[in-house]
């Protein structure tokens, strides 16, 4: 029963419905990939470590550049296979609806074929990024997210995590203090306990 | 007849008779289908359809020779002293026994015992005393028994205790009174009624076929009930200990039916464990229950079992049913009857009393009182392990089987009365703040915010939780991931979602993006136009086709 509607999941996503904007050819051209991806993962659930990639100091100065930048450092440690794709899904969220949140955190999100697993990059801004924010302030950290299409990811549950920790000023100081990726992930890590 | 032959047959009747009554009773008279399993099992028992002669085929082929032995007799034998032996029937009724008793315990809510544990904890415990002794001493003052340490005493003591709750659960619902605080401690009680029914149990197992009426020293009957209450609590402590392991060892199945019935031979394991410990088989199967209650496959489980449930319970009652007399209950009668309103007011006033001190008033105490009389599966199957042991004959079994019937039809429209009054408490409720909070979404429209949350469904089974459609009128939802629990409902054009702390921000954003999501469908919807969606049905060249034909 659970078996047979996942892959009626599939079958749906595949059909690009274009629930979370994905083209028809694209879908196809990645289709192969969709398959079979359930039951294994039942259980997944995040590691707040769970980072790719650090940027210290954004070369950015606006919302859009940032995405990019820290797309492009993903794309660099070889997680996306098709970054045009991603950063599309990427703006076709952030056209939405934005996901600036408040205290000057924003957490750009996709779910998208162009990756096989789910990565996460972190990039700090001190100068701070308009991100046309909840609190219209600008925005110092931002968390770029990408997980698969298809199959069980706790993509949204990361993000929730992550904001409920962020209202933390203590946290968010230490977070915005970090110059490296170890340290960053140690800062992370911490919220795990 | 072929004793193959005549276990297939045996099942093959047992299974069709039971399901269809079972069914006909749910539906048409709006009865538990237990009842009607029950009198499946009397009308076709041996004692009953059952035990008249019928003739087998007698084919006889030439070269192949005799297709079938030539046998004449009934389809359930009694011997010659009057006994049935169920035969094989036996060993698929204790394991009908099992898996009713594993499902029992994974329907166990811990969290909601807990939350009324006090007033739960006084009512069971007064009400399965109280019931217990009024059971045994129904027999002692009708002189079927010599003392209430006489096995037969203790054996009915034991089928007066567990209450089944699920005949009050369906009233309380049928009236939306499930909820109330009488609900409550009714279905808390009930927890604590089936443990010490359990641990009871253990007395009569031990018991096994000394019917000699010699009585049972009291100091024996205290340590066996805290070796039995040891056992329990220590398989228990085992059990939530490992659930979590259990269960990830389950999902690495890979295939949610297999891990439901993988789970199942953990509740075998316990029970071979209970049964070592001298404990009844069905009390290890209820622990593995309740351990695996406490994990977020739960419902992956129960749905899993559906099939294994429908074949396997249905023949247990039925079983149980045939074992008993009615017919030759006769002389028993007045016994019969002096037991049903003994066990009821056993329970009666032994949960209602209790439940005064906790801020019920007479009315409350009466509702909880009379929710907790019925009796069924678990004296069911306690009646049918004694009868097993050679404890009680058929015609104390139809006794029993009386009981069983009258306390069903009774309560019902007595329940649903006292539910018509007021308040069942002596000053309002007070709150009962739990960590679960809601948010309501008003939607224009039913059929948005059913699309809505099915969407909503959707994105949370992608997050990694497990879903369950709850079984209720209205739409509604179970999740669960790890320690999370979140559910949505549709209640008229409005989507509710619960959960317990950080979850419900979780749930928030969850919510977030699937409004997002459907944004977009319906920014590419519209994009279509009305032009281009009858383009998307007639192709250009049908439509040049049409055109030049025209």
């Amino acid at each position: 029963m659970y078996m047979g509607y996942c892959n009626l999941q599939c079958a749906d996503g595949a059909a690009g419905l274009g629930f979370r904007g994905v083209s028809l050819y694209n879908a196809k051209k990645y289709s192969d990939n969709t398959r079979g991806t359930f039951p294994g993962a039942l259980m997944k659930t995040h590691r707040y470590a769970d980072l790719d990639c650090f940027i210290p100091v954004l070369a950015s100065t606006d919302k859009w550049q940032a995405i990019s930048e820290l797309l492009g450092s993903l794309t660099t440690e070889g997680l996306v296979r098709d970054p045009d794709l991603a950063l599309q899904d990427i703006l076709d969220r952030e056209h939405t609806l934005s996901t600036g949140m408040t205290h000057g955190l924003g957490l750009p999100h996709a779910r998208t074929q162009a990756v096989s697993r789910r990565c996460v990059a972190l990039g700090l801004c001190r100068a701070g990024i308009e991100f046309d924010t909840i609190d219209g302030l600008p925005v110092h950290v931002i968390f770029l997210e990408l997980s698969p299409l298809h199959g069980v990811w706790p993509h949204l549950e990361y993000l929730a995590d992550l904001a409920r920790a962020y209202s933390d000023p203590l946290w968010r100081s230490e977070l915005e203090s970090c110059t490296n990726l170890a340290g960053a992930r140690r800062v992370l890590e911490r919220l795990s306990s | 007849m072929q004793s193959d032959l005549l276990i297939a047959l045996q099942v093959a009747v047992v299974i069709i008779s039971a399901k269809f009554l079972g069914r006909f009773f749910e539906r048409r008279l709006h009865q538990p289908s237990v009842i009607g399993e029950v009198v499946a099992g009397l009308i076709i028992g041996p004692f009953a359809l059952g035990g008249i002669a019928i003739a087998s085929l007698h084919v006889h082929i030439p070269l192949i020779g005799q297709v079938l032995t030539p046998a004449v007799g009934p389809l359930f034998p009694i011997d010659s002293s009057g006994i049935f032996h169920e035969g094989l029937l036996r060993v698929l009724t204790i394991l009908g026994a099992v898996v009713l008793m594993f499902d029992a315990g994974l329907e166990t809510n811990l969290k909601r015992f807990l939350a009324f544990a006090p007033a739960g904890l006084a009512t069971g415990l007064g009400g399965s005393v109280l019931s217990f002794f009024l059971g045994a001493g129904a027999a002692v003052w009708s002189g079927l028994a010599s003392s209430f340490r006489d096995p037969v005493a203790m054996v009915l003591g034991v089928i007066a205790t567990a209450t089944s709750v699920g005949l009050t659960v369906r009233v309380l619902s049928d009236t939306r009174t499930l909820n109330t605080p009488e609900g409550a401690t009714i279905l808390s009680a009930a927890v604590i009624d089936d443990v010490i029914a359990l641990v009871f149990l253990s007395l009569v197992v031990s018991m096994s076929g000394d019917s000699s009426g010699t009585a049972i020293p009291w100091g024996m009957i205290g340590l066996r009930s805290l070796w039995a209450a040891m056992v329990f609590l220590g398989l228990l402590g085992i059990g939530l200990l490992l659930r979590k392991r259990i269960s990830k060892l389950l999902l690495r199945l890979g295939s949610l039916e297999a891990a439901g019935v993988v789970a199942l031979t953990f509740g075998l394991l316990a029970a071979c464990i209970a049964e070592a410990s001298g404990l009844a088989l069905i009390v290890g199967a209820y622990v593995m229950g309740l351990s695996l209650s406490e994990t977020d496959i739960v419902n992956v489980i129960h749905k899993a079992l559906i099939p294994v449930r429908e074949f396997f319970v249905p023949l247990l009652f039925c079983v149980t049913g045939m074992l008993a007399n009615l017919a030759g209950v006769g002389s028993l009668l007045p016994f019969a009857l002096l037991y049903t309103v003994l066990i009821s007011i056993g329970k009666l006033v032994g949960c209602g009393l209790p439940a005064i001190p906790f801020g019920f008033n007479l009315r409350g105490a009466a509702r909880i009182g009379v929710g907790m009389v019925p009796r069924q599966e678990v004296g069911l199957i306690v009646a049918g392990i004694a009868f097993g042991n050679g404890l009680i004959g058929s015609q104390m079994m139809g006794a029993v089987v009386v009981m069983i019937l009258v306390t069903a039809v009774a309560t019902p429209p007595v329940l649903a009365v006292l539910f018509k009054g007021g308040s069942g408490l002596r000053r309002p409720a007070p709150d009962q703040s739990t960590d679960t909070r809601m948010i309501r979404i008003p939607l224009p429209a039913r059929d948005l915010a059913l699309f809505i949350a099915e969407k909503l469904v959707d994105m949370f089974r992608h997050e990694g939780f497990h879903v369950f459609d709850m079984p209720v009128r209205a739409k509604a939802w179970d999740l669960r991931k790890g320690s999370r629990v979140v559910t949505i409902a549709v209640e008229e054009n409005s989507i509710l979602i619960m959960a317990g702390g950080d979850s419900l921000d979780y749930a928030r954003l969850v919510f977030l993006e699937t409004i997002t999501g459907i944004r977009k469908v319906l920014g590419d919807f519209d994009s279509l136009g009305e032009h281009s969606i009858r383009h998307l049905l007639y192709p250009r060249e049908e439509l040049r086709t049409q055109e030049h034909i025209r």
